[in-house]
């Protein structure tokens, strides 16, 4: 492009036009002798360096390399000069107000028709927005390498597992705690691998919930347990979080895993403790009524001796009294059958059963029950309405302690119609679904009712308004209806008389 | 033992007002059975009545309310307490306030034959 030496006071024309051009560059243009000296500096590079082109002769210009490029731009140049190699390379020079801005500078040698060196041509293109750029980026990858491994130190110490899954459920990411814990491999762990540590007895209704939720994009939790590499499992809290796109379709699935081994077996215990309790509570609600359990069993025991003392007076007597015989026998055998009747509910009623919870139907039970009592009702005067709601959803319920339950309420019931004289004594037992969606049974007399300061006391333990007849603890089957999460009270029925209601909740909580 | 003598027996309990009075029979007394203390005072036999048993757990007046009233009105036939509760515990008190006995129900002939006989002395 040059083709003749340019000089300060040259009048060529085409020196003029080169410089007028170089002058228009937007870059700092410089031409060297053949040994390196600077020996011009077009607008730009003059403007840059706040110096002239004399100032800027000769190795002037060196000391304007910011001092950590310098020594290896003059090594380089060097190089250049005795070789005749382009020059290429990237550094700092200082402006004017002493300001490093870099620069890619490259220098290309001249050459005569002989291939000889007339002259360097350099272009200093400043390219420091570029490297603020790519330092910017540089530094912001560094920082994202390091929040990322941060993350995944934080991800690998979370306690608990960590994972991520593909939209279909696939798992695409476990945290090291969980091949900590299972002893697994990636690999095996990875699709739906890991689902062969689940226990058996969850793995279908695991599976099923989780297509659940992938089918439904909705966040959820199931506790379910997981083989350990001890081959022991553990119970855990399993969380999953779907990560959604503006259009609401699930990019990812995010979940964690939680050890909540030792909450469920705190649990276990409760219900432990829970069931002894009640059994506790039962045996000392048994210590409470001995005196009203001796009097139901006395009372026929007294018929029976004396009618059997009259008997044999009756049978010794001369002419013997056969019909009177008969007439005391047959009371003997009535108050033999009814004293062996407050037995076998006694043993109904306080055999110590561990709660077994399943599927009870509430109407079935209710029937159950006022047959095995149907007996006592009608010797008692006792006319019984049933009112069952049909259909009712099934309740998780222990049935025989929810039977005990409902056969408390009659017996309290029929007690307390039992001064009642000739007046009509009516139980109503109903059932229906309740707000909830689990089930309410209903027991109504037409006694004289609970006073409303009662209504409450007569739950407790040891409090009884009655005289006499079995006081079944009302607290203890406060205490049963609780155990299944529900709720047992008493208010004033239809026409006077005291209503208890019982609630369950449906079929699908466990307690 | 006279026939004339009337005992009369309040109880509640169905099974004892049919029984005892059998029995009694058997012994050779006059009968009259009440399913409660307010019958008893209201009946024409609390005249006659040389002798009486009752229960002490009742509906409405128990057998030591019905003692007390009996006192009040200056009805002083011997008393003769039987309860299904075990008499342990109400048998002193009872004794203290004139009961002849505190039978404890199932009670046996014997047991009964020795407290009409303490009762009713003469017969």
């Amino acid at each position: 492009m040059v083709e003749t030496a340019p000089s300060g006071g040259s009048t060529d024309p085409t020196i003029a036009n080169f410089r007028a051009l170089a002058d228009a560059m937007p870059a700092s243009v410089l031409l060297m002798t053949p040994d390196g000296q600077v020996e011009y500096a077009n607008q730009q590079a003059v403007a840059f360096r706040g110096a002239s082109l004399d100032e800027q002769r000769g190795w002037k210009t060196a000391q304007l390399i910011h001092p950590d490029e310098l020594p290896r731009a003059i090594a380089a140049w060097t190089h250049c000069v005795a070789t005749g190699d382009n020059f290429e390379m990237e550094y700092r020079v200082r402006r004017a107000d002493g300001v490093y801005r870099w620069f890619h500078v490259r220098g290309q040698p001249v050459r005569d028709a002989a291939g000889r060196i007339q002259r360097w041509c350099f272009l200093d293109v400043d390219i420091d927005d570029r490297k603020q750029g790519e330092a910017m980026l540089a530094q912001t990858l560094a920082e994202l390498a390091a929040s990322k491994q941060r993350l995944r130190a934080l991800i690998d110490t979370v306690p608990g597992f960590v994972w991520q899954a593909a939209p279909d459920g696939s798992v695409e990411f476990l945290n090291q705690r969980w091949f900590d814990y299972t002893g697994m491999q990636l690999e095996e762990a990875l699709g739906s691998g890991w689902t062969s540590r689940i226990h058996p007895a969850d793995t279908a209704p695991l599976g099923a919930y989780w297509h659940a939720l992938l089918a439904s994009g909705q966040p959820g939790s199931f506790e379910a347990r997981l083989r350990g590499a001890d081959d022991r499992y553990r119970w855990f809290l399993i969380r999953a979080v779907p990560l959604l796109d503006d259009d609401g379709q699930v990019l990812r699935w995010y979940g964690q895993n939680t050890d909540i081994e030792d909450r469920k077996q705190a649990e276990l215990s409760l219900a432990r403790v829970r069931s002894e309790l009640a059994h506790v509570a039962r045996v000392a609600s048994l210590g409470t009524l001995t005196a009203s359990i001796a009097h139901e069993v006395n009372q026929p025991l007294a018929g029976i001796i004396t009618n059997a003392n009259t008997c044999m007076r009756m049978l010794n007597a001369e002419p013997p009294n056969l019909d009177g015989a008969r007439e005391t026998v047959r009371r003997t055998l009535r108050d033999g059958n009814r004293a062996s009747d407050v037995v076998k509910r006694l043993r109904a009623l306080f055999a110590k059963t561990d709660a077994a919870a399943e599927p009870l139907d509430i109407n079935q039970a209710a029937r159950e029950v006022v047959a095995l009592l149907s007996a006592e009702l009608d010797r008692a005067g006792v006319a019984v309405q049933l009112a069952l709601a049909q259909p009712l959803p099934p309740v998780w319920a222990d049935r025989v302690q929810v039977q005990q339950v409902i056969l408390n309420l009659l017996l309290n019931a029929t007690e307390a119609m039992s001064g009642l004289g000739e007046r009509p004594k009516r139980l109503r037992l109903a059932t229906a679904a309740d707000a909830s969606g689990g089930v309410l049974l209903s027991v109504a007399d037409s006694g004289p009712g609970v006073e409303p300061q009662d209504a409450e006391r007569i739950f407790q333990a040891f409090h009884t308004t009655k005289h006499s007849g079995m006081g079944i603890g009302l607290s203890v089957s406060r205490s049963i209806i609780d155990s299944h999460g529900g709720a047992l009270w008493v208010q004033a029925a239809e026409g006077g008389g005291a209503m208890f209601s019982f609630t369950l909740p449906r079929g699908e909580t466990r307690p | 033992m006279t026939a004339s003598l009337l005992v009369a027996v309040v109880d509640d309990d169905e099974s004892v007002r049919e029984s005892l009075p059998d029995l009694l029979r058997e012994f050779g007394f006059a009968v009259a059975a009440f399913s409660s203390a307010a019958d008893f005072l209201a009946s024409a036999e609390l005249d006659r009545t040389r002798c009486l048993i009752l229960d002490i757990a009742m509906p409405g007046m128990s057998g030591p309310e019905l003692m007390q009233e009996l006192r009040r009105r200056h009805f002083t036939m011997p008393l003769i307490f039987i309860t299904a509760h075990g008499s342990a515990s109400e048998r002193p008190r009872l004794l203290a306030q004139g009961a002849v006995d505190c039978l404890a129900k199932p009670f046996s002939e014997a047991e009964l034959l020795r407290a009409l006989n303490a009762a009713l002395p003469l017969v």
